[in-house]
């Protein structure tokens, strides 16, 4: 089960392990994302950044999707993290029940596509065309997904931001 | 990041980077949304400078890249900028390098190593120093400051100067060996219990509490309160009073409500006329 | 008193300042901030002995993550001033310095987190024309204006208060007096609880008693009991690394499934 999959493009950062992991009351992580799988420094940097008694997976996208689908994950309750909506949609089409909402909290502020391209939806929203449709489709999806960067900001739905674009 | 031999140049620029990190902190501009991005810059443009001699535009971006967030511990930052050293230097030399990782790097480090920096320069390496100057500044002695200064500055400079270079030349691998085999849980448990003794052995020598009730006895010296505190347990006020203080914070009090709430203690102990 | 206002403003921006400019060498700790007041000021000995009280009173406060409740220099300056030049006793100074410097660390916020925000745009002007020497120069000019207003301050509080501050401390009743030296005897406490949290866990408060009683029943001076604490932490870390290596040991004959930790 996962309570909340957030978007973040710096993945695990400062004190966000510990904030939202105390937020949603579970101490396991998951991190979706292929290149943290193979990256050396960012595996190692990532798992720097995770507090004393927190546990993290990081896992390449299919495999966290495998994950997701084994019977133990039904049950137990975790924090999924991935770095652009492209990723995240995926899972929640692949894993349908699993995740419960989505927040979108920060994307693309390492991007580098043309700037020309990039839409910035919000300070800490800024889509390529490619990221602005998977953000698209996945706010049609029948679960809440909205932006909240902390725990104490409002949940503003993300179909509010996307309105006009 | 397999380890690399250093050449003369490689020194020359550590030893620099090394000596500019003493800034780090000056000027703080941009104040809470920047922190020490500046100082941060500073201390890494000789890294800049060498590995964009010939490729302006490399050298514009790269100085763009820095100007975020930067804060971590002083010194135990000369790591992370050896790091960075480290990665420019590929960003330079292989244009598909991803430079978008080394802000990740960046900010992904400064937790962790501000958490450890924190604990063990600030918790306990001063408060060691502190301790010991205290000690001889009874007297008015010179040796007070002095003794202070550099028993806190010695180890700092070293540790600032060893982590440059281990920072340059083994970058995550040196973390990631760290955290393998425990070395970075030790090391803070050790500097944990260093402290905690430390601290205790403050609090007994600066929390001072002397009860001034007295029993009147006839025919005798009166009994002083204070003699019946001491022998059930020497010090057990100024013990309570920090353990409540300690309490108090992990039920999430602000630290300055707590100050107040012992300052009128303090008061309503005086105008009861029990110290 | 324009002279000896002067003087310790310059003292407390050379701790102060000098901390922050050069490697956070610690200058600003009131140990170190009372010794220069006092030299400046011609009594080097109080300077040292009320800096070393001030700096029990301020332990725990320290500036991490950019976050102060209470700023020491200020307080020691103000407590060495007060000592050596008005006619007012060590203790009384030392419960005054409180305030002092929790208006200080308040005063320091307003310009590093509210004013300085303003200038971030200027990074981002210099990073983008490659201003290399500008974002040097801008690193030491912020320096100099963060230190220098705060040193002013000091200044003209110490020439507008100096002389109304003992004015005002003659006048106190004896019990507030006494109520006041009381706090200062008891703050060491709040400060020393702020760095107990920081290493505090359930396994390694044992140690902290250790401390409290080496001093209480043994009387053991704070050299002997620094001896002490880094033979036992050296005693220790020596037996948490022959574990350590046992169960890598063990773990490479039997590796453990990292989901099935995951899950457990």
């Amino acid at each position: 089960m996962i309570p909340s999959l957030r978007i973040d493009d710096r993945l695990i950062h400062g004190q966000i392990a510990l904030v939202w992991s105390k937020a949603f009351g579970t101490n396991r992580i998951v991190v979706a994302n292929d290149k943290a799988v193979t990256d050396e420094v960012t595996n190692v940097s990532l798992k720097m950044a995770v507090p004393t008694g927190i546990k993290l997976l990081i896992k390449s996208v299919d495999d966290a999707i495998t994950l997701f689908h084994d019977p133990r994950a039904v049950d137990a309750s975790m924090f999924v993290l991935t770095n652009c909506v492209c990723d995240a949609l995926r899972i929640v089409k692949e894993c349908p029940g699993m995740v419960q909402s989505v927040n979108v909290a920060n994307v693309g502020r390492f991007d580098t596509s043309p700037t020309a391209e990039k839409k910035v939806l919000s300070s800490t929203i800024i889509v390529n065309p490619r990221e602005l449709a998977a953000l698209k489709e996945l706010a049609d999806i029948d679960i809440p997904v909205y932006q909240q960067v902390i725990p104490s900001d409002v949940k503003k739905p993300v179909k509010d931001i996307l309105k006009g674009h | 990041m397999k380890q690399t031999t250093m050449t003369k140049e490689d020194k020359k620029m550590l030893d620099s980077i090394f000596w500019r990190s003493m800034f780090l902190s000056s000027g703080r501009c941009g104040g809470q949304v920047r922190m020490h991005a500046v100082g941060f810059i500073n201390s890494i443009l000789p890294a800049l400078r060498r590995y964009y001699k010939d490729n302006p535009e490399g050298y514009r971006q790269a100085l763009m890249r820095h100007t975020t967030y930067f804060n971590m511990t002083q010194h135990v930052s000369t790591f992370c900028m050896g790091l960075v050293a480290s990665m420019e230097k590929e960003a330079a030399e292989d244009e598909s390098f991803d430079a978008s990782s080394i802000a990740a790097v960046k900010t992904s480090l400064m937790g962790p190593m501000s958490g450890i920096g924190d604990s063990i320069f600030w918790g306990v390496l001063r408060l060691l120093a502190a301790s010991i100057a205290i000690t001889f500044a009874a007297s008015g002695s010179i040796l007070a400051p002095i003794s202070f200064l550099l028993i806190f500055n010695v180890p700092a400079f070293i540790c600032r100067y060893y982590l440059t270079y281990k920072g340059f030349s083994l970058g995550t691998t040196f973390l990631s060996d760290m955290q393998k085999t425990g070395t970075i849980q030790i090391l803070t448990k050790a500097a944990s219990i260093l402290g905690l003794v430390m601290i205790g052995a403050m609090v007994a020598s600066t929390v001072t509490f002397k009860c001034a009730l007295t029993i009147p006895v006839e025919n005798a010296d009166p009994i002083s309160i204070q003699t019946y505190l001491d022998s059930i347990f020497k010090g057990l006020v100024p013990l309570g009073l920090t353990l409540g203080c300690l309490y108090a914070q992990m039920k999430k009090i602000n630290i300055n409500v707590i100050m107040l709430m012992v300052l009128a203690l303090a008061m309503v102990l005086a105008l009861l006329g029990i110290v | 008193m324009v002279v000896q206002a002067f003087l310790a403003s310059l003292a407390y921006f050379i701790c102060y300042g000098g901390n922050w400019l050069f490697a956070q060498s610690m200058t600003e700790r009131p140990i170190v901030v009372g010794f220069v007041t006092g030299l400046l000021l011609g009594d080097m000995k109080t300077g040292i002995i009320v800096g070393a009280a001030v700096e029990a009173i301020f332990m725990g406060s320290v500036n991490i993550g950019g976050n102060i409740s209470a700023e020491p220099a200020a307080a020691a300056t103000f407590a060495v001033v007060m000592a050596t030049t008005q006619n007012i006793a060590a203790d009384a100074a030392l419960a005054l310095s409180v305030p002092v410097g929790v208006f200080s660390a308040f005063l320091f916020m307003i310009i590093n987190n509210v004013l300085y925000n303003f200038t971030a745009p200027i990074i981002d002007r210099l990073a983008e024309k490659s201003d290399d020497k500008g974002l040097i120069a801008l690193n030491y000019i912020m320096w100099f204006f963060r230190f220098f207003i705060v040193a002013l301050c000091m200044f003209v509080g110490l020439l507008a208060g100096g002389t109304a501050i003992e004015a005002a401390i003659n006048s106190i009743p004896a019990v507030v007096l006494t109520g006041l030296n009381t706090a200062g005897k008891f703050l060491p406490a709040v400060g020393l609880s702020i760095l107990m949290k920081m290493l505090w866990n359930k396994e390694l408060a044992i140690y902290f008693f250790l401390g409290f009683i080496m001093v209480v029943y043994l009387g053991l001076p704070q050299v002997a009991i620094a001896a002490l604490a880094i033979i036992i932490v050296i005693a220790v870390a020596m037996r948490d690394m022959e574990l350590n290596k046992l169960s890598r040991t063990r773990e490479t004959t039997a590796p453990i499934d990292v989901e099935e930790d995951f899950f457990a």
